[in-house]
């Protein structure tokens, strides 16, 4: 550069070519600062988000599996507690002596040990639909929307309610099963923390997508309450409802209306048909 | 090696220019540097629906080029009308390259890239000569110009050749994709076998 002012002074005309070199350089390099720091800060934003992101998942898989052991402790709890004495009761009444007694004291054994054996198969029943409601595998999602809305309203505490708008053919089984297992979550939120008078659910659909949405007019949650329980809380509850609707890659909104009367919570899936024989 | 070749080749180009009067070889040279700068461009580009632009803009800079060459200009020494556009979109299509990168979701670091350093090379050469050729046509008469300019087209020539040769000895891009795609399962399975040992 010294060079250059040196010689470029005796010529006259260096000002303007100096600077102006000087300055384009300087804007080149300036430039190529401004793009390398941006794209550092950009990909250290990026990393942030994607380790949020995988601790979310990881939570949400953690969740699931203690939901799943919790889901078989209940199940050997109910299968040990319950039905193993009441079938050992049976067997107590059936037992090798009964040939030996009177005919009245047989009979009356034996309607004993039937009645045990049928509470027995009523006890294995209700865990078994406790799995798979039979009316969701038979007669569909909105059948056993309808069925759990109506049990719901007959207890006479509140009112509740099923509309299905666009339901003419079913969804794949292990979809409804999990939207079902999704709207009873929400439902027994609202009935044991909300004290609402209602609860009215709806469903629509719009191009692929299914959309469900639940209204009522209790205490409910804001999509912002709703993410913080989901990261924060140590329940199960709203971690299963996330976890769910990522494998239905669906997407779930918790809202309150503009005049703060009641709150809703709208599910938007994609619609998997299941494909006729 | 590459630096001494590439310098050597335009001394001599230049000087066949200078001293045989044959002042179409500037014209040459200006047209195939833009041309390999164009298609090299052409190769990085992302955008698809800019793809097509590079040739587009070749064949009207090279009839411009041919039309100033023949018809507008009277001194024909030096052609700074034309180096001076080439420099214009040399530095355009350098700063659409960098703003694609910062566009793209990309984790790979830019500097990692051999593009990267390529495309700065040709971007502080443009933009360091600029002004340089913008004069020459004029001013390149005068012993204290022509000495400036062989200092500052050497430097910047320079400077262009290093970081061209930090491109090619650079080792080749990591992959921004892990080998394993079965890793994100891999470390599923961890977790799960992580959270029944805890429990």
């Amino acid at each position: 550069m010294y060079l250059l002012q040196a010689s470029g002074n005796a010529a006259g005309i260096s000002g303007p070519l100096f600077f102006g070199t000087l300055g384009m350089f300087l804007m080149a390099i300036g430039i190529v600062v401004f793009v390398i720091f941006h794209q550092r800060k950009v990909i250290r934003y990026q990393m942030q988000m994607k380790k949020l992101e995988d601790e979310k998942q990881q939570m949400l898989l953690q969740a699931s599996i203690r939901f799943q052991e919790e889901e078989r402790q209940r199940i050997a709890a109910d299968l040990h507690d319950d039905a193993g004495p009441l079938l050992a009761t049976a067997r107590l009444y059936l037992n090798e002596n009964l040939i030996h007694q009177e005919p009245a004291i047989q009979l009356q054994s034996i309607y004993n040990a039937k009645q045990i054996i049928d509470d027995a198969i009523q006890l294995i029943r209700n865990i078994s639909h406790s799995l798979m409601p039979p009316t969701l595998k038979n007669f569909g999602l909105e059948s056993a929307m309808t069925d759990l809305f109506q049990k719901i309203s007959g207890a006479g505490t509140l009112n509740a309610s099923a509309r299905f708008h666009d339901y003419r053919q079913r969804i794949k089984l292990e979809q409804e099963l999990l939207i079902f297992r999704i709207l009873q979550e929400l439902v027994a939120n609202i009935l044991k923390h909300s004290n609402s008078g209602f609860i009215h659910l709806t469903q629509n659909a719009n191009g692929n997508k299914l959309y469900f949405r639940i209204h009522h007019d209790g205490q409910g949650i804001t999509q912002a309450e709703f993410d913080k329980l989901n990261h924060f809380s140590t329940g199960l509850g709203l971690k299963n409802i996330q976890s769910r609707i990522n494998v239905l890659k669906g997407r779930i909104f918790f809202e309150i209306d503009s005049s703060h009367t009641y709150y809703k919570v709208t599910i938007e899936v994609p619609k998997e048909v299941t494909v006729s024989h | 090696m590459y630096c001494i070749l590439n310098n050597g080749f335009a001394y001599y180009v230049f000087a066949i220019a200078k001293f045989k009067e044959r002042y179409f070889i500037y014209e040459i040279f200006t047209i195939i540097e833009l041309g390999c700068f164009l298609f090299y461009i052409k190769q990085i580009i992302k955008n698809k629906k800019l793809v097509k632009y590079p040739q587009f803009i070749f064949v009207i800079f090279l009839a411009f080029d041919i039309i100033d060459y023949f018809f507008l200009r009277q001194d024909k020494s030096f052609n700074s009308t034309t180096t001076g556009i080439e420099a214009v979109l040399i530095i355009t299509f350098c700063l659409y390259y960098f703003y694609e990168q910062l566009k793209e979701a990309n984790t790979l670091l830019i500097y990692t890239t051999h593009d990267f350093w390529i495309i700065i090379g040709f971007l502080i050469y443009s933009s360091g000569t600029f002004f340089l050729y913008l004069y020459a046509e004029t001013t390149l008469q005068d012993q204290a110009f022509r000495r400036q300019y062989v200092i500052i087209n050497s430097v910047f020539f320079l400077l262009k050749n290093i970081l061209f040769s930090i491109a090619m000895f650079m080792k080749p891009e990591p992959k921004s994709e892990p080998d394993f795609p079965n890793d994100s399962l891999m470390s599923d399975w961890n977790n799960i076998r992580s959270f029944k040992n805890v429990n």
